[in-house]
C-alpha cells in the first residue's frame, strides 16, 4: 500500500516505514522459502539414511526444528501482511462500521504490543541478574549441530522486529487513510 | 485472575480478533500483570511449544496436500468418484462424499478439502438443480472425513500436545472416517425419498466399468499414497514425521513427473503458501503454550478438572460432560483454539479414569471437527456457503441431517472404542 503523496510528518514516516517493510517483506519471504526447502530435503535425508544407509545422522532432526521455528516467526508476519490469521469476522461483519473500525485498531496495536514484547523481553530486558535472555543462553549450544543457542532464539527478535514494523506500517497508514486492504486466505482447519 | 483473563479472551475472540494475538496478548497481559512472574517467559514458552519434532509432521503434510491440489488431483478424483457412483439415486452428492474420503489420504484439513472437493463439485450440482444449502452443508460435512481420515492436521496437533502417538491417532482415524463416509452417503440417500428434493433422485448415465478402468490410471497416484503413508506407519518403518516428508517427495514427483502440471518455478509461491498456512495454526501453538504455562500457574486444569471430576465419579458420566463441553464451545470459537487450550484438562481426565488415549484422542478429534460444521460458527460451512454460493441461513437450514450423521459417527465411536482403538493396537505395538 502505498500512502498518499502529502506533507507532514506522519504522511512521511508512514512512506518510509512502508519501504522499509517492502525490504522486509522481500527478505523475509525469501527465507521462509529457503527455510522450507531446507527442512523438507534435509527430512529426506534422513530417512534415505537411515533406511537406505542405516546410518541416523545426528543433526537433521534439530536443524529441522530449528528450521520450523525460524520458519513459524516469520511467517507469523508474513501472514498478518496477508490477512491469513483465522478469526471470527461473522459478529464484527454484522456490527457498524463504528465498532469495526476501531477494534481494527485494538487489533493492530495488539500485534505491535506482541512484536514489541517480543524484542523486548528477548534481547533488552535485563532479570535480576542483569542478563537479557538471549545473553544468558549464548554460552549453551545446541546438543546435535552444536550451535550456539542465542543465535537459534534471536528468530524471537528478528521475528518481533518485522512484526513491529508491520504493525506500525499499518497503524500509520490507518492515522493516514483508512484501514489497510488484505485479502483474506482460507482458514487452515 | 482466571477469571479475568478467559473473559477478555473470550470477548476479543468474539469481537473477531484473530485467535493467536488475542490469545498472545491476553498471555502477555497475564503474565506481565503478575509481578512474580518473569516476563521473559513469554518469549521463551512459545518458543519451547513449537519446538518438537512432531510439530514437523504438519508443514510437510500442509506441503504434500498442497502440491497434490495444485498437480490437479482433486479435479481428476471428482471425475473418478462420478464414474463409480454417479449411476445411483443422488450420484452427484455421492460423489461428493466419495471423492472427500480419497482425497482424505492426501488433506489432513477439513476446509481445505471442502473448498477443494466442494468448489468443484459445486458447479455440477447446481447445474442439476440441487438446493444451495445443501450442496454447501455437504460441501462442509463431508470435508470433515479430511481430518479424520490420515493424515490430519489436528491429530497431529492433539498428538504433539497431549503426547500421544500421532502415528496411532492417524491409523484411529481410518474406521471413523470411512463410518463417517457411509453416513454421509446414507443421508444423501435418504433425501432422495423426501418430496423437497426430486433433485436427488435424479441419476447421470449408467454404471460403465470401462469408465472406470479410463479414469484410475489418473487416481492411481491418489489411491497409492495411503499405502506408502499409512502402510510406512503399520509396519513401523516411519514415524508420522517422516510419514510426513515422504508423502512431500511423493507429492512433488507425482505434481511433476506424471502430472506435469507443477513446475520449478512454481514451487518457491508453494512453498510460501504452506508456509503460512502452517503458521496460522503453529502461531497458536506458540502462543498457547505461553498461555498454557500461566493458566497452569493459576491452576486452571486443577480447578475445572476438579469440578468436572466432582460432578460424577463415573468415567463415562464426565466424558460426556466434556464432549458436551468441547461440543458447545467449539460451536462459537474457533474450534483448534479449544482444542489447544483444553488439551492438559482432557489429558487430565484421560490419566483419572485410565482411558486409552488413542480412544479420547479421535474423540476429541471428531468433536472439535463437528464444532468446525455446526452454527453459527463453523469454519467448514463458512467454506461451504461460499462455494455453493447461497446465504447462509439456507445453509443453517439444511445442514441439520448432515451433523446428526456425524454426530452418529461420534456416538458409535463413544460406545464402542474399538473403532478407534483396534487398527492402532493391532498394528503399532
Amino acid at each position: 500500500m502505498t500512502a498518499p503523496r502529502s506533507r507532514g510528518v506522519i504522511p512521511r514516516l508512514a512512506n518510509a516505514v512502508g519501504r522499509l517493510l517492502g525490504y522486509a517483506d522481500r527478505i523475509g519471504e525469501a527465507l521462509i522459502v529457503l527455510l522450507f526447502a531446507t527442512i523438507v530435503l534435509v527430512g529426506g535425508l534422513q530417512v534415505i539414511c537411515r533406511y537406505g544407509f542405516n546410518a541416523s545422522l545426528s543433526w537433521s532432526e534439530e536443524l529441522q526444528r530449528y528450521g520450523l521455528i525460524w520458519m513459524v516467526f516469520l511467517a507469523l508476519v508474513a501472514g498478518y501482511r496477508r490477512g491469513a490469521h483465522i478469526g471470527m469476522s461473522l459478529l464484527l461483519e454484522k456490527l457498524p462500521r463504528a465498532v469495526q473500525v476501531p477494534v481494527g485498531w485494538v487489533v493492530d496495536l495488539l500485534w505491535l504490543g506482541l512484536g514489541l514484547a517480543m524484542v523486548i523481553y528477548t534481547a533488552g530486558y535485563r532479570s535480576a541478574a542483569g542478563m537479557t535472555f538471549l545473553h544468558s543462553v549464548s554460552r549453551q549450544s545446541s546438543a546435535g549441530m552444536g550451535v550456539r543457542m542465542d543465535l537459534v532464539y534471536s528468530c524471537i527478535v528478528v521475528g518481533g522486529t518485522y512484526l513491529t514494523l508491520a504493525a506500525l506500517h499499518n497503524l500509520l497508514g490507518r492515522v493516514v487513510g483508512g484501514p489497510p486492504r488484505m485479502s483474506p486466505e482460507e482458514p487452515p482447519c | 485472575m482466571l477469571i479475568t483473563l478467559l473473559v477478555v479472551l473470550l470477548a476479543l475472540i468474539f469481537l473477531g480478533v484473530p485467535v493467536v494475538v488475542a490469545i498472545g496478548s491476553v498471555a502477555l497481559g497475564g503474565i506481565l500483570a503478575l509481578p512474580e512472574l518473569a516476563p521473559v517467559e513469554f518469549p521463551r514458552k512459545m518458543f519451547a511449544a513449537v519446538d518438537s519434532f512432531s510439530l514437523l509432521a504438519l508443514p510437510y503434510f500442509i506441503l504434500a496436500g498442497e502440491l497434490m491440489v495444485r498437480g490437479g488431483m482433486s479435479r481428476r478424483l471428482v471425475e473418478f468418484a462420478e464414474t463409480l457412483v454417479g449411476h445411483l439415486r443422488g450420484g452427484l452428492g455421492h460423489a461428493t462424499v466419495l471423492a472427500n474420503m480419497i482425497f482424505a489420504n492426501v488433506t489432513g484439513s477439513s476446509a481445505a478439502a471442502t473448498s477443494a472437493i466442494g468448489s468443484l463439485m459445486a458447479p455440477e450440482m447446481k447445474a442439476r438443480g440441487y438446493k444451495g444449502g445443501f450442496i454447501a452443508s455437504l460441501a462442509a460435512t463431508s470435508g470433515v472425513i479430511g481430518a479424520i481420515i490420515p493424515p490430519s492436521m489436528v491429530m497431529v496437533v492433539y498428538g504433539a500436545m497431549a503426547g500421544v502417538s500421532i502415528g496411532g491417532l492417524f491409523l484411529g482415524g481410518i474406521l471413523p472416517g470411512l463410518l463417517i463416509t457411509g453416513l454421509l452417503m446414507l443421508t444423501v440417500h435418504l433425501h432422495g425419498y423426501h418430496p423437497n428434493f426430486p433433485e436427488v433422485r435424479a441419476t447421470s448415465g449408467r454404471f460403465r466399468l470401462r469408465h472406470v478402468l479410463q479414469t484410475l490410471p489418473r487416481v492411481w497416484v491418489a489411491v497409492l499414497a495411503p499405502v506408502i503413508i499409512l502402510g510406512g506407519i503399520m509396519a513401523g518403518i516411519f514415524t508420522a514425521t517422516e510419514a510426513g516428508v515422504v508423502a512431500c517427495f511423493y507429492a512433488l514427483i507425482v505434481s511433476m513427473f506424471v502430472y506435469r502440471s507443477v513446475q520449478l518455478r512454481d514451487l518457491p509461491r508453494i512453498l510460501l503458501t504452506s508456509a503460512i498456512t502452517t503458521t496460522v495454526v503453529l502461531g497458536i501453538i506458540a502462543v498457547a503454550g505461553a498461555l498454557g504455562w500461566l493458566l497452569t500457574y493459576l491452576n486452571f486444569t486443577e480447578i475445572v478438572g476438579g469440578w468436572l471430576l466432582g460432578v460424577s465419579s463415573r468415567g463415562w458420566v464426565v466424558l460426556l460432560i466434556l464432549l458436551a463441553m468441547m461440543m458447545v464451545l467449539t460451536m462459537f470459537i474457533e474450534s483448534l483454539a479449544v482444542l489447544i487450550i483444553l488439551t492438559p484438562l482432557i489429558v487430565k481426565i484421560g490419566a483419572t479414569f485410565a482411558l486409552d488415549p488413542i480412544y479420547l484422542g479421535i474423540l476429541m478429534v471428531m468433536v472439535t471437527q463437528i464444532g468446525a460444521t455446526t452454527p453459527p460458527v463453523a469454519v467448514c460451512l463458512f467454506v461451504g456457503t461460499s462455494i455453493a454460493g447461497c446465504r447462509y441461513d439456507e445453509t443453517i437450514r439444511r445442514c441439520w441431517p448432515f451433523i446428526a450423521a456425524l454426530m452418529l459417527a461420534l456416538l458409535a465411536v463413544l460406545v464402542w472404542p474399538p473403532l478407534a482403538t483396534w487398527i492402532p493396537h493391532t498394528f503399532l505395538k
